[in-house]
């Protein structure tokens, strides 16, 4: 398919013929560029920032307030890093100056209710807003309650960091207080759950600051799952890196932990095994954000059907549903795939304001893990729609028997995504 | 704060009142080579797809980091490019299981749109 844009227009037609027509091609382009309505986003992660910003380069008339809670985002992407000391916390926080100045409208405020029949949302400060369209991107929330103690231990003895900012820190400031010769314990929840290769990444990168600051300690995994993201990405570069300092322990073979005791630092597993833990770092449980779960948007495992071309809600109409709270077929729940589905809803929801159809759709996901600052894997898809759901046409994950070489670039192009993803989402 | 605005046109209305017959009349006096509706489209394909890039290679292509810039690149030798990367001819770090996702149309639209830049 090859698309005219104005420029080849004009050259295909000449200087002259151009003229001649200029004047019906400016009576049509402003009616697209005034293409016009209210969109609201709630959620100013990497979903919901990424559409606010899309719907404003899509449709510049387009109205789009965005609401979020916090002044400030802090990305899950490379928090790994801030546990294990390679970065501060300043570098994964931002801002949304950018997006004002893209002419978003922003508002520090949270949704308390959803109403897709009156189309409006009321927020705590006591606003209520009217929509034509709503765009939810709320992200996770924990599912406190399935391993016993988990609430209470999570607040401070057992830091989840898995929403980044505080927590993230919590965790930085354990694993640099504790001994040499201690053992970290990462306990990921069972499948689904935000960023599937994170807590494996985050083993990888807490071992690299034991090997070089705390040498005789170790890393333990006690996993509900069987298996997980990238696994034999990962424990090849483990070998390779950290031999001996990781151990995985999988749900069938007492990975399944049923109850935390925060006093103790110990877990127990459900067979009966008990872990002691000198820093753990407990993952729980996971389901939507809170907003979608209280307006009844999510189905009965707590995560939001929509239709996979557009990310329209199967519940309420001209409400789309982004990121992690979705059910979004093969594509994993990432800060990439979150932001991939925000352009396509972004050019779903300008192309009907402007009573269009919308282009088909076009999905990607490229998510790196880091093993080490210099030495980064990955898995990279694309993703069409296809019989009703998303399939993956083509993609996988980083070959096994690589060269340092290959994976210190793959590091260096995490870091490149990092700051490009972050610019098109916040800048 | 927030400014109360009357509604907009729901979309429903909006659909009826600009159906693609009534868009195209337009375009029929004025425009004969145009490519039936493309040149009009709120949001085109080429435009979504080059989005895609945009997560890695920066907005609007312009490049950061180690991530090259694909803007005002020639479209013929991005498609040569691309097809390298896709069969393998020429090596690449994740370009490779990208580029196999898409058809020849494609790549060629997004190389057109970022020549184009």
């Amino acid at each position: 398919m090859v698309t005219i844009n104005r420029r080849t227009f004009m050259t295909l037609l000449g200087a002259g013929g151009a003229s001649a027509l200029l004047g019906g091609l400016a009576s049509l382009e402003p009616a697209l560029a005034q293409t016009s309505g209210r969109v609201l986003v709630i959620g100013g992660g990497y979903g919901g920032a990424t559409c606010a910003s899309y719907l404003r380069r899509f449709g510049p008339a387009v109205e789009v307030t965005l609401i979020e809670s916090n002044p400030t985002y802090y990305s899950c992407p490379f928090s790994n890093a801030v546990i294990a000391g390679n970065l501060n916390l300043e570098t994964i926080s931002f801002g949304y100056e950018g997006l004002r100045a893209r002419g978003v409208k922003v508002v520090h405020d949270t949704a308390t209710g959803i109403d897709p029949v009156g189309k409006h949302v009321d927020l705590a400060g006591g606003t209520r807003l009217d929509y034509d369209y709503l765009v939810i991107s709320p992200g996770i929330s924990f599912k406190w309650g399935e391993i016993e103690n988990d609430q209470d231990a999570a607040r401070q003895a057992m830091p989840h960091a898995y929403q980044a900012g505080p927590q993230t820190d919590l965790l930085r400031r354990q694993l640099q207080a504790m001994d040499d010769g201690g053992t970290v314990l990462i306990v990921p929840p069972p499948q689904p759950f935000r960023c599937p290769p994170g807590p494996y990444e985050r083993a990888s990168l807490i071992a690299n600051y034991l090997k070089h600051n705390k040498p005789k300690s170790k890393v333990l995994i006690v996993d509900a799952n069987e298996t997980y993201s990238k696994k034999e990405a990962f424990h090849e570069g483990w070998q390779r890196l950290y031999p001996g300092m990781i151990e995985w322990i999988k749900g069938s073979e007492g990975g399944n932990v049923i109850s935390v005791s925060p006093a103790e630092m110990t877990i127990e597993g459900e067979f009966g095994e008990r872990y002691q833990g000198d820093v753990i770092n407990l993952i729980p449980y996971q389901q939507a954000g809170r907003i979608v779960l209280d307006s009844g948007l999510a189905n009965s495992s707590g995560w939001c059907d929509v239709q996979q071309d557009t990310f329209e809600s199967k519940v309420a109409a001209d409400v789309f549903i982004l990121g992690d709270a979705c059910v979004a077929g093969a594509m994993p729940r990432s800060g990439h795939a979150a932001a991939s589905q925000a352009k396509n809803c972004a050019a779903v929801i300008v192309s009907r304001l402007a009573g269009q159809t919308p282009p088909a759709p076009t999905y990607a996901n490229t998510c790196y893990s880091l093993l080490a600052p210099d030495y980064g894997i990955s898995v990279a898809a694309v993703y069409n729609f296809r019989d009703g759901e998303i399939q993956q046409v083509a993609g996988g994950v980083t070959e096994l028997e690589k060269s340092a070489e290959h994976h210190a670039k793959e590091a260096k192009f995490a870091t490149s995504w990092f700051q490009s993803i972050t610019a098109d989402a916040f800048a | 704060m927030f400014r109360t605005i009357p509604t907009a046109k729901p979309e429903s209305t909006l659909r009826l009142a600009l159906p693609l017959a009534g868009a195209l009349s337009l375009f029929t006096l004025t425009a004969p080579l145009l490519n039936s509706a493309q040149a009009a489209e709120a949001v085109s394909r080429a435009a979504l797809l080059a989005s895609t890039c945009a997560s890695c290679h920066g907005p609007d292509g312009q490049g950061i980091g180690d991530n090259p810039a694909l803007a005002g690149k020639p479209a013929a030798e991005m498609v040569k490019t691309l097809q390298a990367f896709a069969d393998g001819s020429l090596e690449s770090v994740v370009m490779g299981r990208l580029a196999a996702g898409y058809s020849e149309a494609e790549l060629q639209a997004v190389a057109e749109y970022f020549a184009g830049l």
